[in-house]
This record gives structure tokens, C-alpha cells and sequence, in this order.
């Protein structure tokens, strides 16, 4: 039996109406993989919100003062804010399914490639500054609620920010995996397909 | 926008059949059917408003019902369990000689079914009797590679059916 034997088969098949509503069908939730990464990444958006919320008694108090580390843990969540944003954006963009499918599965897989890159890379710098502004901070004694921190010696202070940076990438690489990694495989293995 | 919506539905209605086709390549029991069938509209109606024309609506519809079977989207369980391409259409008669025909369509429709994503398009758009070149427009693999792929999908088929 030949491929071409189908073709009278395959060219009847589908020919009845299928009876579905169109106008019903398109305003449904997308389900694809990158919908629903997209709906996680707009979850993170509320973070920021509560947080500020959270700590907003420091900005109308005059009695409790507004701490350095307070400012810093704000300027984090707005950076961590405006990736997530940028993120939401960049994954919303590649669930377009228009074009050459060699070319759409090329344009998913560098750009979930570079949303992973740049969430592990933005984590690293946000806690290094975050290390050093802390450092500055006790140094200038701006905030006092870290004097213990300080009277640690200094070498096991630069130990211990190094353990937590490594313990920061591998988790951060581990959800990675776990939110984009079998998605970026699949992709791939799709693509080599089309060589 | 009632106007968009009016002139989607219609131009959507006359290719509907693509639309089915696509799904029954992709989806192997009813609820993903359904569900690839959902997932296609969405898609297209998202993408409605940046259609210009410039490619034909058959080839843009084929561009984004593939592309959305293959990598957008996520399968209930990944079990292959082959339902006939529709019972009544490919019913050929009551004689041996028909009752066998049949057999040997079911057959190649499980060897298809043994294919990758990406020969399942290549046979999809055969069986369409589309050209290389609408091939390349709309999966973006050059003519050559594609008679190359065509010719070995249907040595696979050949020994797949003969493995049955």
C-alpha cells in the first residue's frame, strides 16, 4: 500500500460541517505550554504590590524610620519587577504561531533561551549589589539592625555571600528547567527534525 | 471589529477542513481533538488582524495550525490509540476485496502515525496535494530537503506497513 492509495480517502474526509461555534471557540483560554508560563509570570507581578503594601508603614510613619536595607529590598523588587514585566512580554510575543514553522520554532527556542539567560544572570547581579550595598550600608552604620552581621570577620562574611550566590544559581537553574527546560527540549528536538 | 470577526468567520468556514485535518494528524482521541481544534482558532483569531494577504489565507491557516500542533501544544496523555480517519468515508463495501482495501488504509494510517511531528506535516501536505514550493512557504524546509524527506517517508511507510 502506497502513500498515494490515502489520497482519495484523505481528500473525502472532512468534507461534512463540523458544527462548531467559531465566535464560542476563540474566546476560550489559550492552553498551549508558553500560556500557561505566561500566566505564572503575571502571578509574579502581584508580588511587588504586596510587598510595598507590606512595608508601606515605614513611608507615612515619622516614627519608625525608613531603613537603607528597606529602600534596597524596594529597589530589588522593582528590577525584579520590570524583568518579570519584560519576561511576561518577551513569552506573550512567542506564542505567535505565524510564519514557517522552521523559522517559528527557531524564534521560540532563542527566545525562551534568552528569557532563562537573563532571569539567572538579573538573580546573580540583584544579589550581588544587594551584598555589596549591604556591605556599605554596616560599614556606614546606616542601618543598625545588622551590627551582629558586622562583627562577623570579613572572610567568613565573603564565604558565606559566596555559598548563598551558588545556592541562588543552582535553584534559580533548577525552576528554570523545570518551567522552560522540557519545553526548550521538545523545541529542539522539533528543529532538528526539520534539518 | 463586528466586521473582523464577520470576514474571519467566513474566510475561517471555507478552510475549516485544513483545521480538522491538522487535528486529526496531531490529536488521537476526541478530548484533544477538541482541544487542538480550540487551541488553532485562538491562535488564528490572535493573529487575524496582522494577516495582510501577502501569502494566500490557505498557506497562513496551514502556517499556524501546524506550528500550533507541534510546539503549542500539550497533549492529555501521550498515547497512541488511532481512530479511522472518519468510518463512514472510508468505508469501501461489503466484499473481501474492499473489506481487505480497507485493512491495508488503516494499516498505513498507523505506520503514519509511527511518524515524527514533522514527516506527519510533510504527509499531511502530500496527501493535499500541495506543491514543494507551498511545502517550503509554509514548514520553511528548502525544496531539496523536502523530496529527500518525502523519499525516505515512504520507504518508512513501505517497511512500517510490512512490519504489521
Amino acid at each position: 500500500m502506497e502513500l498515494d492509495n490515502l489520497k482519495n480517502t484523505w481528500n473525502k474526509a472532512g468534507s461534512r460541517p463540523l458544527n462548531i461555534n467559531i465566535m464560542e471557540t476563540i474566546t476560550s483560554m489559550p492552553k498551549n505550554p508558553l500560556a500557561q508560563l505566561q500566566r505564572k509570570l503575571k502571578f509574579n507581578f502581584y508580588i511587588f504590590p504586596v510587598v510595598v503594601i507590606l512595608f508601606a508603614g515605614h513611608l507615612f510613619s515619622s516614627t519608625s524610620p525608613l531603613h537603607a536595607s528597606t529602600c534596597m529590598l524596594y529597589g530589588v523588587l522593582l528590577t525584579e519587577f520590570i524583568f518579570y514585566a519584560y519576561s511576561y512580554g518577551m513569552v506573550k510575543r512567542l506564542q505567535q504561531a505565524e510564519g514557517p514553522t522552521r523559522v517559528n520554532l527557531l524564534q521560540r527556542v532563542s527566545g525562551l533561551q534568552q528569557v532563562m539567560k537573563w532571569q539567572l544572570v538579573t538573580n546573580e547581579v540583584l544579589y550581588i549589589v544587594m551584598a555589596v550595598f549591604l556591605e556599605i550600608s554596616m560599614r556606614n552604620h546606616w542601618d543598625n539592625r545588622f551590627e551582629d552581621w558586622y562583627n562577623i570577620a570579613l572572610p567568613l562574611r565573603i564565604f558565606a555571600y559566596a555559598a548563598i550566590l551558588v545556592f541562588i544559581y543552582l535553584m534559580k537553574r533548577r525552576s528554570n528547567h523545570r518551567h522552560y527546560g522540557h519545553y526548550i527540549d521538545k523545541l529542539s528536538d522539533l528543529l532538528k527534525q526539520t534539518e | 471589529m463586528a466586521d473582523l470577526k464577520d470576514t474571519f468567520i467566513e474566510q475561517v468556514k471555507a478552510h475549516e477542513r485544513m483545521i480538522f485535518k491538522v487535528c486529526f494528524m496531531y490529536a488521537h482521541n476526541a478530548d484533544d481533538k477538541q482541544d487542538l481544534y480550540q487551541e488553532i482558532m485562538v491562535q488564528l483569531w490572535n493573529a487575524y488582524p496582522r494577516f495582510r494577504g501577502e501569502a494566500k489565507f490557505g498557506t497562513w491557516l496551514y502556517q499556524i495550525a501546524i506550528n500550533t500542533a507541534i510546539a503549542g501544544f500539550r497533549k492529555g496523555k501521550r498515547t497512541v490509540q488511532y481512530e479511522s480517519l472518519d468510518p463512514s468515508l472510508t468505508e469501501t463495501g461489503d466484499s473481501s476485496s474492499a473489506q481487505e482495501e480497507q485493512e491495508r488504509l488503516d494499516l498505513l494510517y498507523k505506520a503514519i502515525g509511527h511518524l515524527n511531528e514533522i514527516e506527519r506535516a510533510i504527509v499531511m501536505l502530500y496527501l493535499e496535494d500541495k506543491t514543494y514550493e507551498e511545502m517550503e512557504d509554509i514548514l520553511g524546509i528548502s525544496n531539496g530537503a523536502l523530496r529527500v524527506k518525502m523519499h525516505r517517508i515512504k520507504d518508512k511507510l513501505r517497511q512500517l506497513t510490512k512490519q504489521e
